[in-house]
C-alpha cells in the first residue's frame, strides 16, 4: 500500500462514531427537553425544527424573478403542534454535533459538550420569558383539544 | 477606547472604590482624553449600575450618551458602560455571549452595534473582561471565553462584518486565549491574507517598554503593559487590549491608523497609578479607525 488510506479511514471512522455519539447525546437533550414541557403542562407538546432565513431582503440575490431567501445557519425550535407554534429558541449545531450554539432573546450560549447544552437549556427554561413562551403554548393546545 | 477604571468590581469579594473623590477623579480623566484624542467610543470595565448614574449626570449630554451594560447574570454580573458621542455615532446592545464550565456560567462578553451616523456603516464590538489571575483555574474559564467570542466573533467576519474585540482578558497578546483561540496574531501580512480568520492585534507592539535599556540613562521606570503587579516573570502585564478583524486592514471603507493606536501611558496616568489612596489600576488603551 503506497498511499496509507487505511489508516486514514480508521481515523474517519472513529471520527464518525464520535459525531453519532454528539447526535445521540444532542436528540436526548431535546427528548428529555419535550418530556419535561409535557409533565409541566400536562399535554403533548412536539418539538419542531425550521430553517431561519435572513430578514434581510436588501442583500438577497435574484435567481430568475425570485429572491433567493438566504439560510442564517440557524435553526428555530418550535414548541407546539402541527397547527400551532411558537419559537422557543434557535440553534446552530456544528457537522460533528458540537459546539452546539444557542440564542434566546438577547443571549447567546457556546455548548461544547452534553452538559453544557443542557445548562444552557435549563437557563433559558428558567427565564421568565421563557415560561411565557410556553404558557401560551401549553394554553392553546389545551383550548384546540377542548 | 477601553479602559478598566476598577471602580467596581463584579466579584462579591472586592470592596468598592466608588467614592466622591474617584467620581471627581475619573470624570476629569474622561474629559481631558475626549478632548486630547477626540474620541468617539468610550469602554469603561468594573463599573457598577450606580457609577453608570453618576456618570450620566455629569458628562456632556448634549454630545454624549451612555450605555449601561452592567446587566445580572445568575450570582455574578456583567461590569461594563460605553460612553458615545451621539452627534457622530449610535451604540447599541446587541447579545449577552456566555458559556458554561463544570456548571459555572462563563461571562465571554457583550457584542454592541456601533453605527456611524453620516454614512450608516457599522462595526460589531465585543467587550470582554474575563477571569482573573487570582486562582489557577480562571486560565481555563478564558480559554473558554476565547473559544465563545471566536465563534460568534467569525460568524460576523465570514458575513464581511468590521469587528473589534476589545477588554480586559487578564491574559497577555501571547497567552493561548488571545493568540491560539482568538487568532489574534501580531502578522500584518498574514491577517492581510486571512482577514476572515485572523484579527490584528496592535498592542503586540507595547509588550516591550518604550525605554530602552541603556547605562547612559537614569531611567526607574520601564513601563510595558498597562497593569502592574508583581509576578515571577515580571511586574507589567499587555491585558487590556483591542483586536481588530482583518477587514479593518484594508477589506473595508474603515481602516486601522496604528500610529493613533496605543497604551495611554503618559505622566498624567503614570502618576495615577502610583497615586495614594490607589483608584486606577490599569491604563487605557486607544485604538483609531479612519475612513481615508
Amino acid at each position: 500500500m503506497k498511499f496509507n488510506f487505511n489508516e486514514m479511514l480508521v481515523k474517519g471512522h472513529e471520527q464518525a462514531e464520535q459525531t453519532l455519539i454528539n447526535r445521540t447525546e444532542i436528540q436526548e437533550v431535546f427528548t428529555e427537553l419535550r418530556e419535561s414541557i409535557i409533565e409541566y403542562g400536562e399535554i403533548t407538546v412536539s418539538l419542531y425544527d425550521q430553517v431561519e432565513f435572513e430578514a434581510n431582503s436588501n442583500s438577497r440575490p435574484m435567481i430568475g424573478l425570485f429572491e433567493a431567501r438566504i439560510p442564517t445557519g440557524y435553526t428555530l425550535l418550535n414548541i407546539g403542534s402541527d397547527k400551532f407554534q411558537k419559537t422557543l429558541f434557535k440553534y446552530k449545531e456544528a457537522p460533528d454535533g458540537y459546539p452546539i450554539s444557542i440564542e434566546f432573546l438577547y443571549e447567546k450560549f457556546l455548548c461544547s459538550n452534553q452538559d453544557e447544552f443542557a445548562s444552557a437549556i435549563s437557563g433559558i427554561l428558567s427565564n421568565p420569558q421563557a415560561n411565557l413562551i410556553i404558557r401560551e403554548v401549553i394554553s392553546k393546545l389545551k383550548e384546540a383539544n377542548t | 477606547m477601553w479602559w478598566n477604571v476598577g471602580l467596581s468590581p463584579a466579584s462579591k469579594q472586592a470592596k468598592s472604590k466608588s467614592t466622591d473623590l474617584s467620581y471627581r477623579v475619573l470624570l476629569d480623566n474622561i474629559n481631558s482624553i475626549i478632548d486630547m484624542y477626540n474620541v468617539d467610543f468610550i469602554a469603561l470595565g468594573e463599573v457598577s449600575n450606580q457609577d453608570v448614574l453618576f456618570l450620566e449626570k455629569n458628562i456632556d449630554y448634549n454630545k454624549f450618551s451612555i450605555l449601561d451594560l452592567t446587566q445580572q447574570v445568575g450570582k455574578t454580573r456583567f461590569d461594563v458602560c460605553v460612553i458615545f458621542k451621539h452627534t457622530k455615532i449610535i451604540v447599541k446592545f446587541e447579545d449577552q455571549i456566555k458559556a458554561t464550565l463544570q456548571g459555572q456560567t462563563i461571562k465571554a462578553g457583550q457584542s454592541v452595534k456601533v453605527v456611524n451616523l453620516d454614512d450608516e456603516s457599522s462595526i460589531i464590538v465585543y467587550l470582554c473582561h474575563w477571569a482573573s489571575r487570582n486562582r489557577d483555574e480562571n486560565r481555563e474559564k478564558r480559554i473558554k471565553s476565547a473559544d465563545t467570542i471566536s465563534f460568534y466573533a467569525r460568524e460576523k467576519t465570514m458575513k464581511d462584518h468590521d469587528v473589534i474585540i476589545m477588554g480586559d482578558f487578564n491574559d497577555n497578546p501571547f497567552d493561548e486565549s488571545i493568540y491560539d483561540r482568538l487568532n489574534a496574531t501580531r502578522c500584518t501580512e498574514r491577517v492581510k491574507k486571512y482577514p476572515k480568520e485572523l484579527f490584528y492585534n496592535p498592542f503586540w507592539r507595547y509588550l516591550m517598554s518604550s525605554t530602552p535599556y541603556s547605562h547612559h540613562q537614569l531611567c526607574t521606570k520601564y513601563l510595558s503593559g498597562t497593569y502592574r503587579f508583581s509576578h515571577i516573570k515580571g511586574n507589567w502585564h499587555l491585558f487590556d487590549q483591542i483586536l481588530v478583524s482583518g477587514s479593518l486592514l484594508g477589506g473595508s471603507n474603515w481602516h486601522l491608523d496604528e500610529s493613533e493606536t496605543f497604551v495611554l501611558n503618559s505622566n498624567q496616568f503614570s502618576e495615577l497609578l502610583e497615586k495614594k489612596p490607589l483608584i486606577f489600576d490599569h491604563f487605557p488603551v486607544i485604538c483609531q479607525l479612519v475612513r481615508p
